[in-house]
């Protein structure tokens, strides 16, 4: 078993198993012995997204080692446990993708990236700024150049 | 502290309006009225101003690390990419740069050509690129980003000689790299050796206002032996230091002209082009170096070069060697004795087709007489102070000889009839300055029209017989031409520079063809530009396709 401690204090324990989907929790875990009597203190997740973190990483636990994604690169999520998970709001979204970075579990930053990449697609420029709750800091003309220096993308 | 007091002041005020709510509508006075609606006002105002705070203190998407902005993008389809670009400055370069990388050129076999845009511009290469760049112009970028792989994308401040960022780009992008013509202005000796040992292929180099420059580097460099066939030369005189350091070496000119001899010996095999800027004393030994080593020198651009050291007889001598010569550029401003020398040069160097020389000069009939009689091939003459002091007959005669002349100024002297006999005997005359002329009429106008048919450009300020209807004849007569009415347009300055850039641009499309054995099919700018429109950085990128 292996403890966790999150920014907020809050101290978990899970098993190596799940410790192991996260690589930067495999290294500390192999470079530290006595890992199960000295809780690893992780600073910049909050007790709430770890929670999150680890029924995810439980949920993963035993899927088999995922080939690497031939053709074209595509944001559907297939699994539909996965999609019930993502059904957060979006400020632990963003939490959730940090805490993926930082915790380096590649699946679940793909699963927050392709997340906020759906909610992107299709939507105009304005829709995005509402969505995402952005204020507009370009000028009428340096978003015209923009415009105009990037046409071809839509063109192809 | 202050949020501790704010907080209180807010937690009594709700009181306040807790009690007065209480009160019974009878005793409620106007003014009470008001102070509750202020009250309410004010407490409705800092709720929202903490929502706001707890909200950005929570997470704002703008904040993203950009690693993960590009994976976000790497899900998105290629239509979605220019809105994630357009939501804010944040957003906007990892959106940009990703779509210069989806670019479709990444996969072709292109030729890269990189255009630096003219304001305020940073430089972005990514490393991908650097095989396929082959020209890379720095001298208007304020910093060079590139991306160095491992070390992801380092920044380094162009106008800051001292960074040794740069070094370390420039030399990273150097490496192993196609490029064939660089340019750029302010940089250290040290840099400029590492990077150009680096580049095998460098054939055009512009290199103003080099700085730091010490013995050792100095050396290397001449023993580099670049192939080059264009070099602009020149040193930023301003930064150099005197120190004790080994390693610096001071600004005595001794030294300095050491460096530039021993340089343009080394490289002279090959040079075609020859262009010196500022800085650059030419000495005995600097002209001797570079007529005993460039004898393949077609273009000599000696217009900012020093010539204060050289007498009419090192003058002469420089051009002794250089037969090849088609184009010289000199403004001798200290030099009043240049008419010999330029006869003396035209007889040594037959097939020169551009000649400017702004300056005065004592022998301007012997040298007037010599380039006429000399120089059978002119295309330019660009020599409007010597004509000043000829008498019209000698003028008049002379341009019967020069019937190949493209360019000519003939400011101040120019009369109906010299502009007749010139148009006649002249007939590919594409470039003509007869301003300020007070005997010029409108009938020289009927003249340019009937025997000028390959005009594109005209300069006519300051003319003060010619009349607003003739001008507007020759408007519409021929459409085609550029008529220049300001005096500060036509400078012969500009006018050399078109002329010349010409001439340039013709040089390196040899080399591009005999270089590459290829041909430049496409060069769309539209499609192979980029803006990032962060702060003041914008990129911009331009290509050209090879076939």
């Amino acid at each position: 078993m292996v403890k966790l401690t999150s920014s907020d204090g809050q101290e978990f324990t899970i098993s190596k198993e799940v410790a192991y989907q996260s690589v930067l929790l495999k290294n500390m875990i192999e470079d530290v012995l006595d890992s199960e009597e000295n809780p690893i203190p992780l600073p910049n997740v909050s007790g709430p997204i770890l929670v999150k973190v680890i029924e995810y990483a439980t949920h993963h636990k035993d899927d088999p080692v995922k080939p690497p994604v031939e053709g074209p690169r595509t944001s559907e999520i297939v699994d539909e446990w996965d999609k019930e998970f993502m059904n957060i709001d979006q400020g632990s979204l963003y939490e959730l993708i940090l805490a993926a970075n930082y915790l380096d579990i590649k699946d679940l930053l793909d699963l927050g990236c392709k997340t906020v990449a759906n909610m992107i697609k299709g939507k105009k420029v304005e829709e995005l700024r509402k969505l995402f709750n952005i204020q507009n800091d370009f000028t009428p003309e340096e978003e015209e150049q923009i415009k105009k220096e990037n046409a071809w993308c839509e063109e192809h | 502290m202050d949020e501790e007091k704010i907080s209180l002041q807010d937690d009594l005020l709700a009181q306040c309006l807790e009690a007065m709510s209480t009160l019974s509508a009878d005793k409620i006075t106007p003014e009470i009225d008001m102070a509750i609606a202020k009250v309410e006002k004010y407490i409705g105002h800092t709720a929202e101003k903490k929502k706001k705070e707890k909200e950005e203190k929570q997470f704002n998407p703008r904040n993203l690390p950009s690693h993960i902005l590009q994976k976000i993008l790497f899900f998105l389809p290629k239509e979605d990419i220019l809105s994630f670009a357009l939501v804010c400055r944040e957003w906007s370069p990892a959106a940009l740069t990703y779509l210069l990388r989806q670019h479709p050129f990444r996969s072709d076999k292109e030729l890269l050509w990189f255009i630096v845009s003219k304001s305020n511009s940073d430089t972005f290469i990514s490393k991908q690129y650097q095989g396929l760049l082959t020209e890379l112009d720095l001298t208007a970028a304020h910093s060079l980003y590139y991306d160095l792989g491992v070390m992801g994308t380092v920044e380094c401040q162009y106008e800051n000689p001292l960074t040794s960022l740069l070094d370390l780009q420039l030399e990273a992008l150097a490496k192993g790299s196609n490029l064939y013509c660089l340019k750029f202005d302010n940089i250290p000796l040290s840099t400029l050796v590492r990077v150009v040992a680096n580049c095998p292929k460098l054939r055009i180099l512009h290199a103003n206002k080099i700085h730091r420059i010490t013995s050792k580097e100095a050396h290397y460099l001449s023993t580099l032996h670049l192939a080059l066939t264009e070099l602009k030369f020149g040193f930023c005189l301003r930064n150099f230091q005197i120190n004790a350091d080994e390693w610096w070496w001071c600004n005595s000119s001794e030294s300095l002209e050491q460096f530039t001899a021993e340089f343009f010996k080394s490289i002279g095999k090959t040079l075609r082009v020859l262009r010196i800027t500022d800085g650059v004393e030419l000495t005995g030994n600097v002209v001797k170096a570079i007529t005993k080593g460039c004898h393949e020198l077609e273009f000599l651009d000696l217009s900012k070069a020093g010539l204060t050291f050289l007498d009419n007889e090192e003058l002469i001598r420089l051009f002794m060697g250089l037969k090849n010569l088609k184009t010289i550029w000199i403004r001798p401003t200290e030099l009043k004795i240049v008419g010999l020398a330029i006869a003396e040069i035209t007889r040594n160097t037959p097939g020169l087709e551009h000649i400017w020389f702004e300056g005065e000069s004592r022998h301007s009939s012997e040298a007037f007489r010599a380039i006429v009689n000399n120089c059978k091939n002119l295309r330019t003459l660009l020599i409007r102070r010597i004509l000043r002091s000829i008498n019209m007959t000698d003028i008049l005669n002379g341009f019967e000889k020069l019937n190949k002349l493209e360019a000519l100024d003939l400011e101040t002297i120019a009369t109906d009839e010299l502009v007749e006999r010139v148009t006649k005997s002249c007939p590919n005359l594409r470039q003509l300055n007869i301003g300020n002329s007070d005997n010029v009429t409108d009938d020289v106008i009927e003249k340019i029209y009937e025997n000028c048919s390959k005009l594109e450009c005209i300069g006519l300020s300051g003319c003060k017989h010619i009349t607003q209807k003739s001008y507007d004849y020759l408007c519409k007569m021929m459409p085609q031409v550029r008529v220049v009415s300001s005096p500060v347009e036509f400078t012969s300055t500009q006018w050399m520079y078109t002329i010349n850039s010409q001439n340039i641009d013709q040089y390196r499309n040899e080399q591009l063809y005999s270089g590459y054995s290829s041909k430049v099919i496409k060069y769309n700018s539209r499609h192979f530009r980029f803006y990032m429109n962060t702060e003041s950085s914008n990129y911009a990128l331009s290509s050209a396709l090879l076939k």
